[in-house]
């Protein structure tokens, strides 16, 4: 098994992405302690509200504040978006490579080679969270108490919902890609995206587009605040459940490939 | 095995782990942080518990410096596998669900030996809404799950004290030595937190030197269990749970425990330190039994 979760880390150039986040993770700590201290003002394109609401041109201070903000949010979800990309990248590693018929001549469990699927992108989804959360660690160590750090904080509460949501679309896929190749089941994903993109426009073709002009993320903040219970509720059973399905996708791909031959053709 | 080297080994690993976290602890504290004595964490609190990393990275040096080579799995290995045959799943649950256990029973105790610390109305004290008063009884599930799944840190400190110096120590002088010198050793890596207060603040009788003790006992009896776990499973990830699930403290009783109705000796924080985790100790002291039975059948790291 171990082999098989080294091979995948191989196939995402595993090394180099370590080394790329070990050194964003050090140089995120160096600005931060370079320029701590609290944030004021997240910047909207140069722009800011000042307490009585007007809009005000951000200074130099505020505007690398606003950065300071933006870098954990963004590593946040340039790191997770990377998942759906592995899942795709060690499936299709092991097909140009024929890794499957080879595994399956090895002294190796019978579902072995799908427990080591879903087993690396399981990892991959709790170091990446890990990681996430030494962002707002370090982000948190210096910021003092201001609304940016209360932001970060309620991000944190949800962020094991929003990594758990990165099982479940993994759930989704790796059947797909296990089962019928990669080719085939980029194509499902491709329609399902495009589905869901279909569904997005026809939203802003008929629905109510008030909703987006009033977005705001401190409103979301305040609902979490005001409604404590339901907040922690979903925080704490939104990974049980995603979880449990993370897993019966691994039983159903196992079910479904149970009786494949050695020999089967992608 | 090579003893005079494993020795070397193993100073080289603790010069790393000690030197490493104590230059991060002593800049902490030199420049003037202090560990909040309500239990609140400053941002910079936080950021010092990411020193918990640091053993990891001691264990990951070591094993580079002494080219001991990096294998996840079987003899001399970093202990990463995770297998849930042969009953091994019952390490995991335990880890897991043991800290409430011990938790629960050391509250108990507490109110044992001060019945007047009972007090439903606490949780109004502690100045937590009609919502968050609802939570508490959600609160063990939440922390278990938050410990389980937020385990990085404890991961850290797991995979250098139980992943690299217990296997050692258990090779060179056997597993009673091993988990009496390990865990003093683990609990002076604390000191420098200790001295500003974490755990135990600084208010009790005999600070600092008490509470070095403390924390040198506690180490001890927990590196018990944490040996056991890692022992039985041949794998440091219960020990990294149990830790995690640990430091969350999950317990439903602790919310009417009021600790300024406690009085006397039992009312000093180090005191009631060791009392709460008297049942914990007893736990510990059950499963060091048990592996010194089975020592030289089936128990073995690395």
């Amino acid at each position: 098994m171990a082999g098989l979760l080294y091979k995948d880390f191989v196939s995402i150039r595993g090394r180099r992405i370590v080394l790329i986040m070990i050194g964003c993770t050090l140089a995120f700590m160096a600005l931060r302690f370079l320029f701590p201290g609290n944030v004021g003002a997240v910047a909207s394109f140069g722009m800011a509200e000042n307490e009585a609401g007007e809009l005000v041109e951000i200074t130099v201070g505020e505007l690398r504040d606003s950065f300071l903000v933006m870098l954990p949010l963004l590593f946040m979800v340039a790191g997770l978006s990377l998942i759906p990309t592995w899942t795709a990248a060690i499936c299709r590693h092991d097909e140009r490579n024929r890794t499957r018929q080879y595994t399956a001549a090895l002294p190796l469990a019978k579902n072995a080679y799908i427990a080591s699927k879903y087993l690396f992108i399981g990892i991959a989804v709790y170091l990446l969270f890990s990681l996430d959360s030494v962002w707002i660690i370090i982000f948190n160590s210096v910021a003092g108490e201001n609304n940016s750090s209360e932001c970060l904080k309620i991000m944190s509460q949800f962020l094991m919902t929003f990594c758990g949501m990165l099982l479940v679309l993994a759930a989704i896929e790796l059947p797909f890609f296990i089962t019928l190749g990669v080719k085939k089941g980029m194509l499902v994903k491709t329609a399902l995206i495009e589905g869901f993109a279909f569904l997005g426009m026809a939203y802003l073709f008929f629905g109510n587009l008030m909703i987006f002009k009033n977005f705001d993320i401190g409103i979301f903040v305040n609902w979490c605040e005001e409604h404590f219970v339901i907040a922690a509720l979903i925080s704490v059973l939104s990974p049980i459940a995603e979880l449990f399905l993370f897993w019966l996708s691994y039983r159903i791909t196992c079910r479904i490939n149970q009786n494949r031959e050695a020999g089967f053709a992608l | 095995m090579n003893r005079e080297m494993e020795i070397r080994r193993l100073l080289i690993f603790l010069t790393f782990a000690f030197g490493l976290t104590w230059i991060a602890f002593f800049a902490y504290i030199f420049s003037g942080n202090i560990w909040m004595a309500d239990g609140t964490l400053s941002g910079m609190d936080q950021f010092v518990s990411l020193g918990m990393l640091l053993p990891a990275l001691a264990a990951l040096f070591t094993r580079w410096v002494t080219k001991e080579g990096f294998a996840v799995a079987g003899k001399d290995s970093l202990l990463l596998s995770i297998s849930l045959r042969d009953g091994k799943w019952k390490y995991f649950a335990l880890a897991i669900l043991l800290p409430w256990i011990y938790f629960e029973l050391g509250y108990a105790l507490m109110l044992l030996l001060s019945p007047d610390a009972f007090d439903p109305a606490y949780p109004t004290v502690l100045e937590m809404t009609g919502q968050e008063q609802t939570i508490i009884f959600l609160q063990p599930l939440m922390m278990m799950l938050t410990g389980v799944v937020g385990s990085f840190a404890a991961f850290g400190e797991e995979a250098g004290w139980r992943g690299y110096m217990m296997p050692k120590m258990i090779k060179l002088w056997g597993m009673k030595k091993a988990v009496v010198i390990g865990g003093i050793l683990w609990g002076m890596w604390h000191w420098p937190l200790t001295y500003v207060g974490h755990n135990f603040g600084r208010d009790y009788f005999g600070y600092p030197f008490t509470g070095f003790a403390a924390m040198c006992l506690m180490c001890v009896f927990m590196g018990m269990i944490l040996t056991y776990v890692t022992c039985k499973s041949q794998s440091i990830w219960p020990a990294v749970f149990l830790h995690a699930v640990n430091n969350a403290s999950p317990s439903i009783l602790q919310y009417f425990v009021n600790p300024d109705r406690i009085a006397g000796w039992k009312a000093d924080s180090a005191a009631s330190f060791v009392i709460l985790l008297l049942p914990m100790m007893g736990m510990a002291f059950i499963s060091f039994i048990i592996m010194q039975k089975s020592n030289d059948k089936e128990v073995k790291v690395g």
